[in-house]
């Protein structure tokens, strides 16, 4: 909002310029034109120093609206928990999975481990992680724990999270995280496995629950979303 | 003298196939869970080979994979070969090819040593001591 404020501010200022221009050459009017233009500056001053002070809060665009949703999870200890509304009044970073990924979620997964050490190394509190399985028939509670677990993941901030099929579908779809089973096979003792086919794809969560940013898990651009995080403090 | 010539075998990267295996490392897991094996396969002699298989006494079933990314979906599909020309460096990594492990027998815990069959066309089955890590 205070961007597209700055943009309006900016353009009002340019449709200005040729006005204050044509009247430099008299120096009543120059004085006087100061003055007009004192107007603006001082605002526009106000504008820039009010926007360093909450450096950028509405820098980043609300890409989606989560904050109405309330769908009930559970997390890796089965505790309730109810999205995103759980985690309102926090900044969230969340990330989609499924255990049975052996290449591109356990990167996510370390991803996100890596983005909390940064955070913690960077004394930036009250940002939470958040990681939901799109796989909650296999993905139970104690399954992500034990993915959890065996990773070192710290839980004082983090919860993995697996709920029904259509709580994980209204949540994934409303941020446009899509999956769709591919391969599958038999193991030897007649246990179905397949692989899941999916978006990579992290979200940030402003205190009030809206998605303000987007990123590749994976592949995971640490400057930015640690500079994106940084502006919703 | 037969455990030597094997531990000796063993611990010569490359033999006169001049096929070998460096920096192999496998994903931690949990016991039932997947993994995934990475390795650099480094052809130094004047011929090409083929790896075709690949065995994990620690995992149900292992199997030669790719991952691939299309149109910001992500997903991955077995492979049944892949060739490795002469004079050249094939790399299972993050995000391309990989040993695709299913439900590990036991934990994989970080700095834990398994090992990885390699079976080659030429060179024969390479075994390699893969360290687990994140």
């Amino acid at each position: 909002m205070a961007e597209r404020s700055g943009k309006r501010q900016a353009m009002k200022l340019q449709n200005d310029a040729p006005v204050y221009m044509t009247m430099t050459g008299n120096r009543r009017q120059e004085t006087g034109n100061r003055s007009d233009a004192s107007r603006f500056w001082v605002p526009l001053a106000v504008f820039f120093l009010a926007c360093s002070l909450f450096a950028g809060c509405s820098r980043l665009p609300v890409l989606e609206d989560l904050s109405t949703m309330k769908y009930t999870f559970f997390n890796q200890d089965s505790a309730r928990v109810s999205f995103p509304s759980t985690y309102k009044g926090k900044i969230a970073v969340v990330s989609f999975i499924y255990t049975h990924c052996p290449d591109i979620c356990p990167l996510t997964t370390n991803n996100m481990q890596r983005l909390q050490d940064t955070l913690a190394a960077a004394k930036l509190k009250g940002v939470e992680f958040v990681t939901m399985t799109f796989d909650p028939n296999r993905d139970t509670p104690r399954v992500l724990k034990e993915y959890a677990e065996i990773r070192g993941i710290k839980f004082s901030d983090w919860d993995f999270l697996s709920g029904s099929d259509a709580n994980t579908d209204s949540v994934t779809y409303a941020v446009d995280v899509r999956y769709f089973p591919h391969d599958s096979t038999y193991s030897k003792d007649g246990t179905l496995s397949y692989y899941i086919t999916h978006t990579d794809k992290c979200i940030l969560l402003d205190r009030e629950g809206r998605v303000r940013g987007e990123y590749s898990g994976s592949q995971l651009d640490f400057p930015a979303i640690v500079k994106d995080l940084k502006s919703l403090e | 003298m037969i455990a030597l010539l094997i531990s000796i075998l063993m611990l010569t990267p490359a033999g006169h196939s001049g096929i070998s295996i460096k920096d192999a490392t496998v994903g931690v897991a949990a016991k039932g869970m997947s993994s995934a094996g990475f390795f650099e396969i480094v052809n130094d002699s004047d011929m090409p080979d083929t790896l075709y298989g690949v065995k994990a006494s620690f995992a149900d079933m292992a199997q030669l994979h790719e991952s691939f990314r299309k149109d910001g979906m992500v997903g991955m599909r077995p492979v049944k070969f892949v060739a490795v020309p002469a004079k050249s460096t094939f790399f299972f990594k993050h995000g391309g090819h990989h040993v695709m492990l299913m439900n590990v027998k036991e934990d994989l815990k970080a700095g834990d040593k398994v090992k990885l069959e390699l079976l080659f066309k030429r060179a024969g089955t390479i075994t390699v001591e893969a360290t687990v890590k994140h």
